[in-house]
């Protein structure tokens, strides 16, 4: 009888962190399927928006024929030494893209209608429309809802591009990670020299009275408090004080750090406090006995010792930074941009997956694409708080 | 002979707990002298008070005097205080940094900063404290990978950095061996030309061996206070001599 109830109880434990295990594992497995072939380089760097271009070539001086490279699927044009291709894009409609460009094509060197700078056609652009004229002046029209072939014979006609509007792919991230990293230095530099003073202050100087435990106690609730009420805070407060400030208009990542820093001063504190809390009073006593002040104990002795509890509290602070999304909602803003501008609305990783499932047609490669990037730093940044905590935290063992 | 600490009616209680009761006791300069006594007794706790380090307790309450070569010691700055009254605690507590670092921690507290005046102070140290030979050639290391008779050495070496004239000894060879405990107790003998040693001391054969006055307390009061050769020899006291002939305690 008891060996059935054992074997029963074990069964149920085994059930549930299977369950468990199986959960994540296929959370992770659902992100790496959907987002995996989003991810490259170009993700990383590249604009999120696209851009729509209008380029004129003037006039084609020696016309010469260009070897295609015999690409599957492709139209080449020789006279010009370009190739296209037929193909769809995220959101399921047919465009024709280039996927070759020959090196000594003079398409690599062509003006931009508007601005009259220098461009050039690279591969992956989208070409929508193009007009050529011919030197007798008939005009060739090629147009991408007909097919690359279309696009491809109107180029072997004609010997000056009039108008070919083209578009350079989006999609990137470069903007949203530039602000999640501006957060997290603009937020590290508000919220660390204040946590640590707040802690050297709470184990140092506080006298051990009912208002000192007050304290303590509303620092632990503040870490309690949903983060979303932090960015109304945020928004209430933070906004208009920039605003005023630095002549920002609405949220921007200015006030985003500084919810932040808000947020996570607890966080700080309290590694802070516990780190100072295990190194031994002999220490302290050993300074005060030789003359030292108080202030130059703490600076000479309790400090240097804190180091590895004070880093651990940074590398924490990192990965809530990265994580938020809530309070960034309201303090930054959801508008992706692809720069990071500190008076500016911006995304940093979190919210830029927020304002991608939250339009009409919700992006989930890119968003599953974004989720590693930051399960990858977060990951990497667990790692090394462990190797950090161990190498600094002398007295975790004594 | 003179005096350099003159202990007048102290009493001293730790909220309730009155642990020093109406204390009278002169310490003679450039003698050692030691406080003998049951755990509990207060001896610790008098030897606290010449640096002023029970100011770092709370309710601690001080009634009486204790006079510093004839200067109450709270009308004296205590930072100050400590430099002239170092001390010694029971275990060895360097600081965890360099052995140099150790003892150039309180110069370098006192605003000294010229690199050959630190030198010189910090191989004098170590001479004085006969470890310099030991350690001359790792002076960059940890401090902590020194042995626990090297680590109290280098804490005495750390003291005598600060030229006091006092050295307080707060059972300084508790968590020693017996050889550690040796040299420790050669250098005591050594030190006591240039400084009053006040040594705590639960080892009766310890205060024999070097001390050349001894106090005896118990519960809070000074049963006996003598040259140490007479109180071992001929205790005045009835408790003294069931102490110390080990009849209890």
């Amino acid at each position: 009888m008891r060996k059935i109830k054992e074997i029963l109880l074990n069964a149920i434990t085994y059930l549930f962190s299977g369950f468990e295990v199986l959960v994540l594992g296929a959370i992770l497995v659902y992100i790496f399927s959907n987002g995996f072939s989003s991810l490259s380089l170009e993700l990383l760097t590249g604009n999120y928006y696209e851009k729509v271009e209008t380029l004129e070539y003037t006039r084609q001086e020696t016309i010469k024929d260009y070897l295609n490279p015999g690409l599957d699927d492709s139209y080449f044009s020789s006279k010009w030494g370009i190739s296209f291709i037929d193909t769809e894009n995220k959101a399921g409609e047919k465009i024709v893209m280039i996927n070759y460009v020959d090196e000594y094509s003079p398409l690599l060197s062509m003006t931009n209608s508007s601005t009259k700078e220098y461009a050039s056609l690279v591969e992956k652009q989208v070409i929508t429309k193009v007009i050529l004229e011919d030197l007798d002046g008939n005009m060739y029209l090629g147009f991408a809802k007909n097919g690359a072939d279309s696009i491809a014979e109107a180029f072997d006609k004609g010997d000056i591009i009039t108008n070919l509007v083209v578009t350079t792919s989006g999609g990137g991230i470069r903007g949203s990670l530039l602000t999640t990293l501006y957060l997290i230095l603009l937020t590290l530099l508000i919220a660390l020299p204040l946590g640590v003073g707040a802690a050297i202050y709470l184990t140092q100087y506080a006298p051990k009275n009912k208002i000192t435990s007050i304290m303590q106690s509303m620092i632990d609730m503040t870490s309690g408090i949903p983060s979303i009420i932090f960015g109304l805070v945020g928004a209430i407060v933070f906004i208009p004080f920039m605003n005023n400030l630095i002549g920002s208009d609405g949220g921007s990542i200015a006030s985003g750090a500084l919810t932040l820093a808000i947020m996570l001063l607890p966080i700080i504190i309290r590694t802070t406090e516990e780190a100072i809390n295990v190194i031994p009073t002999t220490y302290r006593n050993a300074s005060l006995a030789l003359g030292a002040s108080s202030t130059q104990t703490t600076f000479k002795v309790i400090l240097p010792n804190a180091l590895g509890g004070i880093l651990t509290s940074v590398l924490l602070s990192i990965g809530r930074i990265i994580g938020e999304s809530a309070a960034l909602i309201y303090a930054v803003g959801t508008a992706i941009k692809d720069t990071a501008i500190i008076n500016q609305k911006s995304t940093s990783l979190a919210v830029h997956i927020w304002s991608l499932m939250s339009g009409e047609s919700p992006n989930f490669e890119l968003s599953c694409a974004i989720s590693i990037v930051i399960l990858v730093i977060v990951l990497v940044l667990s790692i090394i708080t462990k190797l950090v905590a161990k190498k600094l935290n002398k007295f975790e063992v004594e | 002979m003179e005096k350099i600490f003159k202990v007048s009616n102290f009493n001293l209680s730790y909220g309730t707990n009155h642990v020093l009761k109406d204390v009278n006791i002169d310490i003679y300069k450039n003698k050692v002298t030691a406080f003998i006594g049951p755990s509990g007794c207060g001896k610790s706790t008098l030897l606290r008070c010449f640096n002023r380090m029970n100011d770092l307790i709370d309710n601690c309450i001080m009634v009486g005097s204790i006079d510093y070569q004839g200067g109450d010691v709270n009308n004296i700055n205590a930072m100050e205080l400590r430099t002239k009254v170092g001390m010694v605690f029971q275990n060895p507590n360097p600081f965890p940094m360099s052995i140099y670092d150790n003892i150039a921690y309180g110069p370098r507290c006192q605003g000294i900063k010229s690199k050959s005046l630190l030198n010189k102070i910090v191989v004098d140290a170590l001479k004085k404290a006969a470890l310099y030979d030991e350690v001359s050639g790792r002076m960059k290391e940890n401090a902590l990978s020194l042995s626990g008779g090297q680590q109290q050495r280098l804490c005495i070496a750390r003291c005598i950095a600060m030229e006091p004239e006092v050295i307080l000894m707060d059972e300084p060879t508790s968590a020693l061996d017996p050889i550690a405990t040796l040299k420790i107790e050669e250098l005591i003998d050594k030190l006591k030309e240039d400084y009053t040693i006040i040594i705590v001391t639960h080892n009766m054969q310890q205060a024999a061996r070097i001390s050349d006055y001894t106090a005896f307390f118990m519960l809070g009061e000074i049963v006996e206070y003598n040259e140490t050769t007479e109180l071992f020899k001929n205790p005045q006291n009835k408790k003294t001599e069931d102490y110390i002939t080990g009849r209890f305690g």
